[in-house]
């Protein structure tokens, strides 16, 4: 299969579309890139990968004119070129897809492909028939997926609103197509979908910056792979001349021997009991019992709900039935303060949505739990609080400046360990984590995983939902699979493998 | 290295306080300018009668700034403020000290009100404001059977706003005084820490336990606290009050706020910005009446500082997320 994506790759004939030589970029306090060289052949997938804090998202930002770069040059088909801004930037051809999807939900998928420039009638109208079938021509160029171009996208599922953003890069005769972590909230069958049309871009000559941190993806769609380490090129070679471990080896520049380690046992004690949870419309009957000390994983599909029984533990959502107990008492869950109160504590999948306000600072993201604790008759210590959040980024090694540094200005691993150390700062007997490595580079993820087992170890019971099988897979004891708001099975570890999980979670179990 | 290292320090602090004290900057120029212009200008007689002047819209906007961290907006200062004039006046014969509690109690409940339908009830803040703006207008006409009302000029209420304390005139001591609790309460308090995360990101201050709704309330609250302070002090150096009097009011509150980089979508700003927003805007109008500019050109003028200072405020959140 590779060597059929590679075929149409030939280094002597094909010519770059894109060439950046040596970029520099510094923020204050941080060199986010130095002297990095990327380019891009005709009709290539070239992907980009390092660690979270690497400099992959400056190095895309400066190509879609979020930013400018403050040293070196940038060539699109051989002509020197100066990217002034995000406009100008899809001028030059370039897209950028972000993991998070920007397109506007309460309106169509037509209206969206064509936001900034409608086809006009002659008396200067919206010519709407004329949006509707350009933008259903244009998404039958690359997706066999039926998408109606009058349906609003809010009722799109992730993977077709994706569909729509690669439409709206097409519009605008994009030659090149930066995808950031696209694959991060698509379930396998879309994934497989996609992978599709990005041959099928490919074969109509343009070309594509992939990000991921999904080694494996790599090796399925790119022609060459470049690494990036501390703002540095470490590496481009040909996908074929490489393999996963060597490239974890240049991303976090040592070895790993072993990225998930064997599970721990757990204590008979149950020290959270779920009965009969229900929420009409939405989940039903999910029942389950969490011991001290142990690691509990919630397995399935994207849309399977696992996230929306999550929320509801914490007092995020409606219950129409069930209970809950702690440590054999039965306790009301109401909202988030009553679940903190009770000493449960929620790890968001979206850090920076819910997780974390980024608009403020390190010291002031990871105290706000423990508030009433750091004062008196409602004043704060704040040589205590100081204190506090010293600890913190030194426990979790948060690479940040200092701790009047604003969240924004952390990488997305960093940004996660602040919301990670925040939810321990109470102390929690229950610690439950959505998706806790989401859009995380392999080493961040493997320190988050030595956490999780530590903390397990110290009594402590965790509950995490995970996307990702062999996450699931390495650090859980047992498995909860979910599939339609509704329990499938509880697995032990032993009886549990890729193969049974998935078949539970797509409903052949 | 280390040359490196204090260069890139230098910078980052320039950087800082650059868009921190930009507007300090300014308001150093206005004064300078103003005192080449006029030699009566920056005299210490002159100074009193400024801070004076900007003490009653100060004191309120205080209370707003609060009410703007919090991601809101509040427009019925100036009806809260007026209403309370009106109260403390007529309360009068019943004693000083019950008709100034009795006051801040309204003023209080006012915001209350505000603070339920917003906080609460979860409804528009421009559309509830300005509601009860001309709820609370009508209620102190209906009070005052829409007449001026005057207070007792040998009363020893009249101390709060025509007496002095150790040569400083009280209004000025009063707005000293709510500035430094108010500056206390944001930086010092557990309340002033969760107003900026409520303010800042409401999703996230809700997960984080945070009890959104009493926090919004609250910021109601303040500002009804602080439109009944105002009503005090210019009661009591008017010795009467009208039934409309506060309406003037709500404008240059809102522009003193704003002036000062208190960015309107919540979440930032400070008491420093506010009162260093109070002073350019008292002398700029202090320079105006100094240089005998007519009332509709001063108007004119503040009109578009404000608009100025909306751009302003716009440019540096543009900037921001740009960033």
């Amino acid at each position: 299969m590779i060597s059929n994506l590679t075929q149409g790759i030939d280094m002597g004939i094909n010519k770059y579309v894109l060439q950046m030589n040596n970029i520099s970029k510094n923020f204050p306090g941080v060199k986010a890139l130095e002297n990095v060289s990327f380019n891009l052949f005709k009709s290539e997938v070239h992907a980009l990968v390092g660690e979270n804090g690497a400099g992959k998202s400056t190095l895309i930002k400066i190509l879609s004119g979020l930013y400018q770069k403050d040293r070196g040059d940038i060539f699109i088909d051989d002509a020197e070129i100066n990217i002034e801004g995000t406009r100008h930037a899809i001028e030059l051809g370039i897209s950028t897809i972000y993991q998070e999807i920007a397109l506007v939900e309460e309106i169509t998928v037509a209206e969206n492909i064509f936001l900034s420039d409608r086809p006009k009638t002659n008396r200067g109208l919206i010519d709407w028939k004329k949006m509707k079938s350009r933008a259903e021509d244009i998404l039958n160029t690359f997706s066999s997926e039926k998408i109606e171009p009058g349906e609003k996208v809010q009722d799109l599922s992730v993977a077709r609103k994706y569909f729509v953003e690669i439409a709206k890069a097409l519009i605008h005769k994009s030659k090149i197509i930066i995808m950031d972590e696209s694959t991060a909230s698509l379930s396998e069958a879309e994934i497989n979908m996609l992978y599709d049309t990005i041959k099928t871009l490919k074969n109509q000559g343009i070309s594509i910056i992939y990000i991921s941190h999904r080694l494996d993806e790599i090796f399925e769609i790119a022609d060459r792979v470049s690494v990036l380490r501390d703002g540095k090129l470490i590496k481009t070679v040909n996908v074929s001349e490489t393999n996963k471990d060597e490239l974890i080896k240049y991303m976090i520049g040592r070895d790993i021997s072993e990225m998930y380690g064997k599970g721990y046992k757990y204590e008979k004690d149950v020290i959270f009991k779920v009965e009969n949870f229900s929420s009409e419309g939405v989940f039903e009957n999910i029942s389950f019992e969490l011991h001290r000390g142990e690691i509990l994983g919630f397995a399935g599909l994207v849309g399977a709900r696992r996230t929306e029984i999550m929320r509801a533990l914490f007092g995020l959502g409606k219950i129409t039935s069930g209970k809950i107990f702690i440590e054999d008492k039965p306790v009301k869950i109401r909202n988030p303060a009553d679940a903190v109160k009770h000493g449960i504590g929620f790890v968001s999948e979206d850090r920076r949505i819910e997780g974390l306000v980024t608009s403020m600072s390190v010291k002031e993201n990871l105290t706000p739990l423990i508030l009433d604790e750091i004062s008196y008759l409602g004043l704060l210590k704040k040589g205590l609080e100081s204190k506090i959040a010293q600890k913190s980024i030194k426990d979790f090694s948060i690479k940040t400046p200092s701790l009047n540094q604003l969240v924004m200005n952390l990488s997305g691993g960093n940004q996660q360990k602040v919301v990670m150390a925040k939810g321990l700062t109470i102390a929690p007997k229950i610690l439950i984590l959505d998706e806790p490595t989401k859009g995380i580079d392999v080493g961040a993820k493997a320190e988050i995983h030595r956490l999780i087992k530590d903390l397990a170890k110290k009594g402590m019971g965790m509950i995490i939902v995970s996307s990702e099988m062999p996450e699931i897979l390495g650090v859980c004891q047992r498995i909860i699979s979910i599939r339609n708001g509704r329990i499938v099975k509880i697995f032990n570890i032993e009886e549990a493998n890729e193969e049974v999980l998935l078949k539970a979670a797509a409903g052949y179990l | 290295m280390s040359n490196g290292k204090l260069e890139k320090r230098w910078k980052l602090f320039l950087n800082n306080f650059l868009s921190n004290y930009s507007i300090a900057f300014v308001l150093i120029i206005v004064t300078i300018v103003m005192s080449v212009i006029s030699n009566r200008f920056f005299t210490i007689s002159n100074l009193f009668n400024m801070l004076r002047a900007v003490s009653i819209f100060g004191i309120m906007a205080f209370g707003l700034t609060f009410v703007i961290i919090g991601g809101g907006l509040d427009l019925s200062i100036g009806s809260i403020m007026s209403l309370c004039m009106i109260n403390v006046i007529l309360l009068q014969p019943h004693g000083v000290f019950f008709s100034i509690i009795i006051t801040i109690i309204l003023g209080l409940f006012a915001g209350m009100i505000n603070g339920v339908i917003i906080g609460k009830i979860g409804a528009n803040a421009l559309i509830v404001t300005l509601s009860t703006q001309i709820l609370f207008q009508a209620a102190a006409l209906i009070y005052s059977g829409g007449f001026n009302q005057l207070g007792d000029p040998d009363s020893p209420f009249n101390i709060i706003g025509s007496g002095s304390v150790i040569g400083i005139p009280v209004p000025i001591l009063i707005l000293i005084g709510v500035m430094i609790i108010s500056q206390f309460i944001l930086s010092n308090t557990v309340f002033g820490r969760r107003l900026y995360i409520t303010g800042s990101n409401k999703r996230a201050a809700y997960t984080l336990g945070i009890h959104t709704s009493n926090i919004v309330m609250s910021t109601y609250m303040i500002s009804g606290f602080t439109c009944a302070i105002a009503a005090i002090v210019l009661s009591a150096r008017l010795t009467s009050s009208q039934p409309t009097s506060g309406a003037q009011y709500l404008f240059d509150v809102f522009t003193a706020v704003i002036l000062g980089g208190t960015t309107l979508a919540g979440g930032k700003g400070s008491i420093f910005n506010t009162i260093i927003g109070i002073l350019l805007l008292g002398v700029i109008s202090n320079g105006m009446m100094v240089m005998s500019v007519s009332f509709s050109y001063q108007q004119m003028i503040k009109g578009v500082i404000l608009v100025l200072a909306v751009i302003y405020d716009s440019y540096v959140r543009e900037r921001q997320l740009a960033r």
